[in-house]
């Protein structure tokens, strides 16, 4: 039984990698866009193959050895609608017996509440989140064609190696004065560690009931953002935080808005020549590291809006047609980010913390 | 060559011929090639292996000297990447294997992947071709004594490409060293760390059939320039890295030199600070790995920054290469060079531990019904 996992190179996939090569040594076909990539999943004996799901033939060749396939590659502008296509397209035309698409709770856009598979996603502006909405219904097209597909949509995603919700997090509780308005970041934290994350996809991989179904995946608890924040920073050891006023943080959010507005069009609009100018005067380097890190000292609207928010994903459906039972609480998730963040140089001025 | 050139040249050679300790030929060999004197043409040199090394650091410093590059030759199993590159660089001639050009070589810089140094090394060198290898050159101290009996008796020099001595910087650590400012070293800390970027045009950095990972390759550096730094090799007090069979991304090593204690940890995963510090008896010297020019010594109270001038470091070690190959000068780093850093690298994979990764283990395997 052969298993590709698109995008092994990132954060869901890597760490799936690691835990199927664990379990079935010699499983696994790696799929990663580029080698620059490969370093955290290089440290098994996996089979790693070029598979850009961009490039149809690419996908294709890899497919005629695989049994299953999950599909956790994203990126920006057509990647996941056409990259999607091409992985679906290719998987049923080799006769892929099950296939795992990771889709996203981002795609139920403003909506509040407690949220089942059964609520309607909507557009929302977002263009991640409206183009996995869009993949989804590529999603739907494959399973009328036959494909044995199972789409699973998780919540917030941390643990090791979690680049938006620990690694970003272990930097700002370092570098206050980040705020962390308590009335800001009283909406629900629908936190998943990444281990249950991979449980629920390989129970997706292999249940039969999960064959044409939607699945949200959450953790096992509804802590708010600030319970989030609070045991974070308590696991890290760093001084007590103390909530910032609600006020400020925004009139701080505001402020910065154009300042990101500005930062953002100027990369795109003249990114070679900033880069440039970057490289090769001090000054210039000095001047965009302040605003590198002013932009990153302070909170953007739209963040208050995501901690703010009150909405939940119960497991339910997962739990009764996968058995899915997630199995690491946040404080024993945290504590276990925490010994990664201290092993990999994120605290103690970027010097490992052996032993821990 | 350019002027400037020669004066880097001559200026690297009275260095080298002050620092290092170069195996010459022996003129009687009788298969020693005649040096080339300046004014013959050129040496026909063949850059092997076409990956993002070769595109990035050799071919620039070759090609900017317009003999060399006339009759430059691109060797890679890939013709379409040879080719491709010989059209971006103004270069005439490719070839899929060594053995299509080396009976025309004089020179080689063999930029291939790790694993081919050591074969594609003695196969050059038999054939009476000098050679630039890239790091590491070899895998245990008994392959590059091999090298420097074959480069011994075929009358060629072997060098390799350990650019960080070259570096400023690090001859200002040397310096501070050979002359005392520190005292006597007690602690040395190196840290190099950051996510893996580097532009692979193929797969040969990981997986189960790359064999090494980062401690071959950017280790390699550091423990060259630590065994450079203190002029002897230390002893290796415990090592352990984060492969699970297939190429380490993490590692941590523990070496003792007399009575310095050193650390080196290095990560392909995260980034670290990316510094060094060495504390002696008598000052703590500091410097930043990105920082090739510069090092600040603190010392009874107070904070000295010293500058090197600014080099192009590809362009001394490839001029120095080229030099050689005409019998000039030795080659910036030699092979007898690096053998104290070939062996204690591989008494770091002997000695191999598993690195303790406890969020690791808590996770695998799961149970699915």
């Amino acid at each position: 039984m052969k298993t590709l996992v698109t995008g092994a190179g990132g954060f869901v996939g890597g760490r799936l990698v690691e835990i199927l090569e664990a379990d079935r040594p010699g499983s696994t076909l790696a799929g990663i866009r580029r080698w620059s990539t490969a370093a955290r999943i290089g440290r098994l004996p996996v089979d790693i193959v070029q598979c850009d799901v961009m490039n149809p033939d690419q996908v294709a060749k890899h497919l005629p050895e695989v049994h299953q396939v999950v599909h956790c590659a994203t990126g920006p502008g057509d990647v996941n609608v056409e990259g999607t296509r091409n992985v679906l397209q290719a998987s049923l035309d080799a006769g892929v017996e099950r296939v795992v698409h990771i889709s996203t709770i981002a795609l139920y856009g403003d909506k509040v509440g407690e949220l089942t598979e059964d609520d309607a996603p909507e557009l929302s502006g977002v263009p991640y989140a409206d183009s996995k909405l869009r993949t989804e219904e590529v999603c739907r097209e494959f399973v009328d064609r036959g494909l044995a597909l199972s789409v699973v949509r998780p919540t917030i995603v941390y643990g090791p190696f979690s680049p938006n919700w620990t690694e970003e997090f272990a930097v700002r509780l370092q570098n206050r004065p980040w705020p962390f308005p308590r009335e800001l970041s009283s909406g629900t934290c629908n936190l998943v560690y990444v281990d249950d994350l991979v449980a629920a996809i390989r129970l997706a991989l292999t249940r039969p009931e999960a064959v044409g179904e939607v699945f949200n995946i959450n953790g096992p608890e509804y802590p708010t953002w600030f319970e989030y924040f609070l045991a974070l920073n308590r696991a890290m050891g760093l001084p007590p935080l103390e909530s910032k006023s609600s006020l400020g943080s925004q009139v701080a959010a505001w402020g910065m808005k154009p300042v990101r507005a500005g930062a953002k069009f100027a990369l795109a609009r003249f990114g070679d020549q900033i880069m440039n100018l970057y490289k090769s005067s001090e000054l210039a380097k000095k001047v965009m590291k302040g605003a590198e890190g002013a932009i990153r000292k302070s909170p953007t609207t739209g963040e208050f809006e995501l901690y703010s928010k009150v909405i939940s994903f119960p497991n339910t459906k997962a739990e009764q047609l996968l058995g899915y039972r997630p199995a690491v609480d946040m404080e024993a998730g945290v504590g276990r980010s925490v010994a990664w963040l201290k092993h990999s140089g994120f605290l103690d001025g970027g010097r490992p913390v052996r032993h821990a | 060559m350019p002027k400037a050139g020669v004066y880097r040249l001559r200026d690297l050679a009275i260095f080298l011929q002050g620092k290092c300790a170069v195996p010459r030929p022996d003129p009687t060999s009788p298969a020693l090639r005649s040096p080339m004197s300046p004014t013959e043409s050129a040496p026909t040199v063949a850059i092997v292996g076409c990956g993002a090394i070769a595109e990035s650091y050799h071919l620039p410093a070759l090609v900017r000297r317009s003999a060399v590059k006339e009759r430059l030759i691109l060797v890679d199993p890939s013709r379409d990447r040879a080719t491709e590159m010989a059209r971006r660089f103004g270069l005439s001639r490719t070839a899929e294997s060594l053995d299509e050009v080396l009976d025309d070589l004089d020179g080689a810089v063999l930029a291939a992947p790790p694993a081919l140094h050591v074969p594609l090394t003695l196969q050059c060198v038999r054939a009476g071709v000098h050679v630039l290898c890239e790091k590491p050159l070899a895998e245990s101290g008994g392959e590059v004594e091999e090298i420097l009996g074959e480069a011994d008796r075929m009358g060629v020099v072997v060098g390799v490409n350990h650019n960080r001595r070259l570096a400023g910087a690090s001859q200002l650590v040397k310096q501070a060293l050979e002359n005392g400012d520190l005292g006597t070293p007690r602690r040395i800390e190196y840290l190099q760390g950051a996510p893996f970027d580097w532009p692979a045009a193929s797969g040969g950095y990981f997986g189960k059939s790359a064999g090494r990972g980062i401690v071959a390759d950017l280790g390699s550096h550091c423990l060259d320039l630590i065994c450079w730094w203190l002029g002897e090799k230390p002893k290796l007090v415990n090592y352990a890295d984060d492969s699970r069979g297939g190429t380490e991304a993490v590692a941590s090593i523990h070496l003792a030199s007399g009575s310095c204690d050193i650390a080196v940890e290095l990560s392909w995963l995260t980034r670290y600070a990316n510094t060094y510090r060495i504390e002696g008896t008598a000052g703590v010297l500091r410097g930043q790995l990105f920082d090739q020019r510069s090092i600040i010594i603190e010392k009874n109270g107070r904070a000295e920054k010293r500058t090197a001038p600014k080099t192009r470091i590809n362009e001394v070690m490839l001029d120095a290469f080229v030099a050689a190959v005409e019998g000039a000068a030795p080659p910036a780093v030699t092979a007898s060079d690096v053998l104290p850093t070939i062996e204690l690298l591989d008494e770091c994979y002997a000695n191999r531990q598993l690195l303790e990764e406890s969020w690791y283990v808590n996770a695998a395997p799961l149970e699915v019904p």
